[in-house]
């Protein structure tokens, strides 16, 4: 009993988190145990050599990523929130339509009516409905029906430039749909960003996740298709444990297909 | 008195102020990310499993109790996670990191600084993975993230002086097993 006491007593203290009392008493009880003096101090010096121990800091990704699921999260809930929430979403809906057939009936009269400003003008109305598409995209992708999720998915790969915010969605998208199609498109749609190394190496992770066998198989042929030689441990671990006969081989046909090139 | 706004920012997210996980996220999210890279030394698989701890919150929100205590109930979540993943994923517990971070190091800098770490230091985290799943996250809860004795005593269904031998015991396993890795 007495020995639990010292530990007890001993380990408040190494967190700093001893009183006084206590601290007296286990300096009592320990001029009475000479032999557990030398095991703690051993201890003690283990449990400091722990602040030396290096540990990496997360990316900034991880934040944006959460930033996206909150908004995504905080949207969903608003649209639930009242019938009248439900008219006022489809209205603004409706008026972002009404805007974008607006806007490229402008672009198509700048293109007709010659000007000084004119392709300063298309620039400006280019950015706008890229802009818009960017909206439509990240409306469309977190709604319920898997075809609409298709739809997004597509309308991201059309985007000539694509931000971080689509990129994130097609990342979440490829890991975390439920639907394999949805995840197929969203894969088809990173592959136009394959140049980024984010989204490399979200597809190296991708291929780690995936617990289908279609998907597995797809997201190899995509790191085949870009030469990401990064890859191949990850492509090993999955053929090691994976049952699927067809999926091993397709691996093994895959990593071979890496190494040769 | 931080302890006490967690619990009253929780309650506000509970009662539909989800705005207010924001704040818990920049309280925690280093910490989970801290305690879920200790278990699987990757810091991508660790990023994803904050999120999934984080959504969890949202999805269970409701549970959260009046007189709750967030860093007990959003650790626990945060061991159940990490045990989701470990059983989906055993093929890739404790595999090398393959983080950004790591990969920006050029090969020369990543050797030099390996070559800096004492060999003390090396051994000790070597000692660490070898250890069993519940002894590391013992070591990881109570000495990295620095949770109270009595709540890890809690989480793990035992006393708080029963915790705190199983901690000496681990020390000592440890200690013996980075001296004989140096041998």
């Amino acid at each position: 009993m007495e020995k639990n006491k010292i530990i007890e007593l001993w380990l408040d203290k190494l967190l700093g988190e001893i009183s006084d009392e206590n601290e007296k008493a286990l300096a009592k009880l320990l001029s009475k145990n000479h032999k557990w003096t030398q095991e703690l101090q051993e201890i003690e010096h283990t449990w400091q050599l722990f602040d030396r121990i290096d540990r990496p800091e997360p990316s900034l990704l991880m934040d944006a990523k959460f930033e996206g699921i909150l908004a995504a999260y905080l949207q969903k809930k608003e649209s639930k929130t009242s019938l009248l929430d439900t008219i006022r979403f489809r209205v603004l809906k409706g008026w972002q339509v009404g805007i974008a057939t607006l806007l490229i009936g402008l672009l198509m009269g700048w293109w007709l009516l010659p000007s000084q400003d004119q392709k300063q003008d298309i620039k400006q109305l280019s950015r706008e409905i890229q802009s818009m598409k960017e909206m439509m995209m990240l409306t469309l992708i977190e709604q319920p029906k898997a075809q609409e999720r298709i739809r997004a998915v597509h309308l991201a790969a059309e985007l000539p430039q694509a931000d971080e915010k689509v990129i994130l969605a097609l990342i979440t998208t490829l890991n975390h749909d439920e639907n394999v199609n949805v995840r197929l498109a969203s894969l088809e749609s990173l592959l136009s960003y394959s140049e980024r190394a984010e989204v490399r190496r979200a597809l190296i992770n991708a291929l780690k996740m995936q617990e289908s066998a279609l998907m597995q198989v797809a997201i190899a042929d995509v790191l085949v298709q870009i030469q990401e030689k990064s890859s191949l441990e990850a492509m090993e671990n999955v053929k090691e444990n994976v049952e699927d006969e067809m999926v091993k081989q397709k691996l093994e046909q895959s990593i071979q297909s890496l190494q040769q090139s | 008195m931080d302890q006490f706004e967690d619990h009253n920012l929780m309650l506000k997210v509970k009662e539909g102020d989800v705005g207010k996980l924001d704040l818990l996220y920049k309280r925690y999210s280093r910490r989970f990310f801290g305690f879920f890279y200790g278990m699987t030394r990757d810091s991508a698989t660790s990023e994803d499993l904050v999120q999934n701890v984080f959504m969890r919150i949202l999805k269970y929100k409701h549970t959260y109790k009046e007189n709750g205590d967030f860093e007990f109930w959003a650790f626990q979540m945060a061991r159940n996670v990490q045990k989701d993943h470990y059983r989906k994923n055993k093929r890739y517990a404790f595999q090398e990191d393959m983080n950004p971070y790591e990969r920006q190091l050029s090969e020369t800098k990543h050797r030099e600084k390996e070559m800096e770490k004492s060999d003390e230091i090396s051994y000790l985290e070597k000692a660490l993975a070898n250890l069993s799943e519940e002894k590391r996250e013992l070591i990881e809860l109570v000495r990295f993230q620095k949770v109270k004795y009595a709540k890890v005593a809690e989480m793990f269904g035992v006393s708080e002086s029963a915790i705190k031998v199983r901690v000496h015991r681990v020390l000592k396993e440890l200690k013996a097993s980075y001296l004989k890795l140096d041998m």
